[in-house]
């Protein structure tokens, strides 16, 4: 899992939270038209008026590296295991018919996935890193939520979630059973989202430094 | 409360207790059979625990209907074009009897509804007494008048408005009409020691061409300025028979003259005396295009941003609001959005909007329905310039009638609060209540005012939307403020209708910061040069021979049948060489075939994260 802000220098365009979740494991082991969820529920840890839970789902077939389709389900405290695997509203459903009446349309939430034509997520998270193993590969599906600079509310953020992720391996899209990638769980802070560094303070930065080193030379005369 | 004499050398003691009923809510209390049980106990003392209990006597009785209709209301759209704004100044003290300022005010203008034909305009004066709040001790009667006359019309009578209000019972409130020479002033022979309501009745119009009252109670109802000082209101409308054209004689210059008056009561003939002042109208056609009105048109659009600055939706199952809903649409969804218009033009003034937006079921969109959007928002504080409400009504598939309400102050909006359970639409939340909220609606504006087809794929959806906007006072502001927000629908099947349904409604944060126009707001986004800041990169290895069992098999036996193709093909392949070439190369072909199968197994160790 990697996680982390895309900033952009313009005002009117938006900065990006990005998530990625990726399965690193032999490369080719499983055929190119197998279906790959890959899901992280987050908790609110905050102890006054938490945000609801929610969770992200992110879906691919394991030949297609272009294309991340992304689900956004909203829960309340009582929904926390509405996406885990041994879910009655996960088991015995095609990966897309998971918690229907929790799932929100693309069109409501500001996640998006990545479109076939490379737009969305893929241009705002970075590229993942290559498998460290040899023969593996990182089967990577990133979703990016988009982060307004205008009207952006600092009690948004500075965040810590409880994150539970895991992944069901589906045969294909019409399929209901599925192989289950065990759970995983760990924590994010989410921060506020970094200032973009224009070139001009990059250049005022090496000036200061240039001054710096200026000062430390004469010193030493 | 004393003793009172009675028959044989008896004394009685009586206590009288009442309550107001207002006329809206006279049904609930009237044509009704009651059971009243009185009884009573007599103390020895005042702080006695000892007492004579009386015999409790139940009598029965009837309170008959309500004598009194009230007329439909008019929830026809208009537009106020105010032509003249005044206020005069004096000292309470003087005047009023009471130390402080006061200040009467006259606004004069023309109420117009340019777009439907059949709605006639009409003209109104508003009047407003500003004082300090011991002027206006319940029972007082508040006498605002003025006379006008045409500057060039030496024939015609001058016409007085008189606009009558009592303080603490606005339901009483009065205007009259009087057509004639005899003076308004206090001094007038036919005003000076008579009672407000026998002044000038020499000179009264008939009522066919008279000024009358408006429904809105708030007109007439005094309300605190601030701690220490109050306003009394006043509305006078007549109407005109269809719309007012350029030849309407209506139109020119009036001298006219304003007073005001303050009697003790309805029998008092000697009331406190504001002075007369005198001032000129010009009364010109109504607007007819409102976006002359309402918006900045002569701003170049490339100095003018629209910046949508808070956007929130919340769904909600369709089911909970209507539950007699079969449809297979199972959603429905509220939004508000909330937005800066800027300009960066010399005397354009920016504005802020709230759009709301229902999202639900095209099978449950009903003509006629009236849509109550509001909105409340509050600093920590409940701060009075940060604390309000306001409301868009708008009647599903009449964008004329659209209203706007505004409340200042920390006022309950929920659908459970007692001041909007049983109530109609426009009675709810009395106090706090302005009579001219500073929101107004773009109400001409069909593509947002109408009901649209949603362009959600799934289900069929409609879109209503209604939206209020305000000119924003530079430094209206602080900076930076978080507001924490509610908001809600509630239906209503008519403008009669007091039950209503209601969506479930929603808290939320409002962080706040002034914005002004910029050239930065009108590029267009470019998503190149990003900057990754990557948080967080954590893997969780797991092993995968029990999860991936029978695949590792398939795909280790893939794998072999291919090696051993290849090296098959690979043997062959040499087979045939050898049988053209020298023999001395057969020793390093094999070495490399064995090296291949080795990597291919190396890789086949399946760790995964």
């Amino acid at each position: 899992m990697e996680g982390g802000f895309a900033t952009y220098e313009q005002l009117v365009a938006s900065d990006y939270w990005y998530f990625s979740m990726s399965l690193d494991m032999t490369e080719g082991l499983l055929g190119d038209d197998k279906v790959l969820y890959q899901w992280a529920t987050l908790i609110d840890q905050a102890a006054d008026s938490p945000d609801a839970p929610f969770t992200i789902g992110c879906k691919r077939t394991f030949g297609d590296d272009g294309t991340a389709v992304m689900d956004f389900f909203a829960q309340d405290s009582t929904e926390l295991e509405a996406l885990y695997p041994d879910s009655a509203l996960v088991t015995g459903a095609v990966w897309s018919a998971q918690a229907p009446d929790l799932r929100y349309e693309d069109s409501d939430v500001a996640w998006v996935g990545t479109a076939a034509d490379g737009t969305g997520a893929a241009e705002h998270a970075p590229a993942v890193s290559a498998s460290a193993t040899e023969g593996n590969k990182k089967y990577t599906c990133s979703l990016a939520k988009e982060l307004s600079k205008i009207g952006r509310n600092p009690a948004d953020f500075e965040k810590t979630f409880a994150v539970k992720m895991g992944a069901r391996i589906y045969d294909d899209d019409s399929a209901t059973t599925f192989t289950t990638i065990p759970m995983s769980e760990t924590s994010y802070f989410l921060d506020q989202p970094p200032s973009y560094a224009t070139a001009a303070e990059g250049a005022y930065a090496l000036f200061v430094s240039s001054l710096a080193a200026l000062a430390i030379l004469l010193m030493a005369f | 409360m004393a003793l009172l004499p009675a028959t044989n050398s008896k004394s009685k003691q009586t206590c009288v207790a009442q309550v107001e009923v207002p006329p809206e809510e006279a049904e609930a209390f009237f044509d009704k059979d009651y059971a009243l049980t009185v009884g009573g106990r007599v103390y020895e003392a005042k702080d006695s625990t000892d007492f004579t209990e009386l015999a409790p006597l139940t009598v029965t009785y009837h309170i008959p209907a309500a004598d009194f209709t009230f007329a439909p209301f008019e929830d026809q759209t208009t537009d106020t074009q105010i032509l003249v704004e005044e206020s005069f100044y004096y000292g309470a003290e003087e005047y009023l009897g009471v130390a402080g300022e006061a200040k009467q005010s006259l606004f004069a203008g023309f109420e117009t509804q340019p777009y439907d034909d059949t709605a006639s305009d009409a003209l109104g004066f508003a009047f407003e007494l500003l004082a300090p709040t011991e002027v206006f001790t319940p029972g007082k009667v508040v006498y605002q008048w003025l006379t006008y006359a045409k500057a060039d019309d030496f024939k015609s009578n001058p016409a007085s408005v008189g606009c009558v209000t009592k303080v603490g019972n606005p339901f009483v409130a009065e205007v009259q009409t009087f057509n004639g020479t005899r003076p308004m002033s206090s001094e007038g022979s036919t005003v000076v020691n008579r009672t407000w309501d026998q002044q000038n009745v020499e000179d009264k119009a008939p009522k066919k061409d008279s000024f009358e009252i408006l429904q809105d109670l708030e007109w007439y109802e005094l309300y605190k300025e601030n701690d220490s000082e109050s306003v009394m209101p006043c509305f006078a409308k007549v109407m005109y028979d269809g719309k007012l054209d350029a030849t309407n004689p209506i139109f020119g210059v009036y001298n006219v003259t304003l007073g005001g008056r303050v009697y003790a009561n309805d029998s008092d003939t000697s009331p406190m005396t504001l002075p007369e002042q005198s001032l000129q109208i010009e009364f010109t056609q109504p607007e007819s295009d409102l976006s002359n009105v309402y918006e900045e048109k002569d701003v170049p659009e490339e100095k003018a941003a629209e910046v949508i600055y808070l956007d929130d939706k919340f769904r909600f199952k369709a089911l909970d609001v209507w539950p007699a809903h079969t449809g297979d649409e199972k959603f429905a969804w509220l939004r508000v959005r909330g937005g800066y218009k800027l300009y960066g033009t010399s005397g354009a003034e920016d504005r802020w909007f709230w759009n709301f937006g229902l999202e639900y079921p095209t099978a449950l969109v009903q003509q006629g329905e009236q849509l109550f959007f509001w909105l409340k928002y509050a600093d920590d504080a409940l701060s009075e310039d940060l604390t309000g409400a306001v409301a868009c009504k708008i009647e599903t598939g009449d964008n004329l009638k659209t209203a706007v309400s505004q409340w200042t102050g920390d006022v309950n909006m929920h659908a459970d609060s007692a001041d909007v359970v049983g109530k109609k639409w426009y009675k709810q939340n009395k106090l706090g209540k302005m009579s001219v909220p500073d929101y107004y609606a773009l109400f001409y504006k069909e593509d947002i005012f109408t009901v649209q087809e949603s362009p959600r794929t799934t289900g069929g959806y409609s879109v209503q939307q209604c939206e209020v906007e305000i000119k924003l006072p530079e430094g209206a502001t602080p900076d930076t403020v978080t507001l924490t927000m509610e908001t809600g629908v509630r239906f209503y099947a008519s403008n009669d209708a007091t039950t209503f349904l209601t969506t479930p409604e929603k808290e939320y944060d409002w962080y706040n910061e002034v914005m002004e126009f910029s050239n930065e707001l009108k590029e267009v986004a470019v998503y190149e040069d990003k900057q990754p800041t990557k948080a967080v990169e954590e893997a969780f290895e797991f092993d995968v021979t029990n999860i991936f069992g029978a695949a590792i098999a398939e795909f280790e036996a893939a794998q072999q049948a291919a090696a051993e193709a290849a090296a098959q093909a690979e043997a062959d392949a040499q087979a045939a060489a050898d049988a053209a070439a020298d023999s001395s190369d057969t020793a390093d072909a094999n070495g490399n075939m064995v090296a291949g199968m080795r990597s291919r197994q190396e890789a086949a160790t399946y760790s995964a994260s």
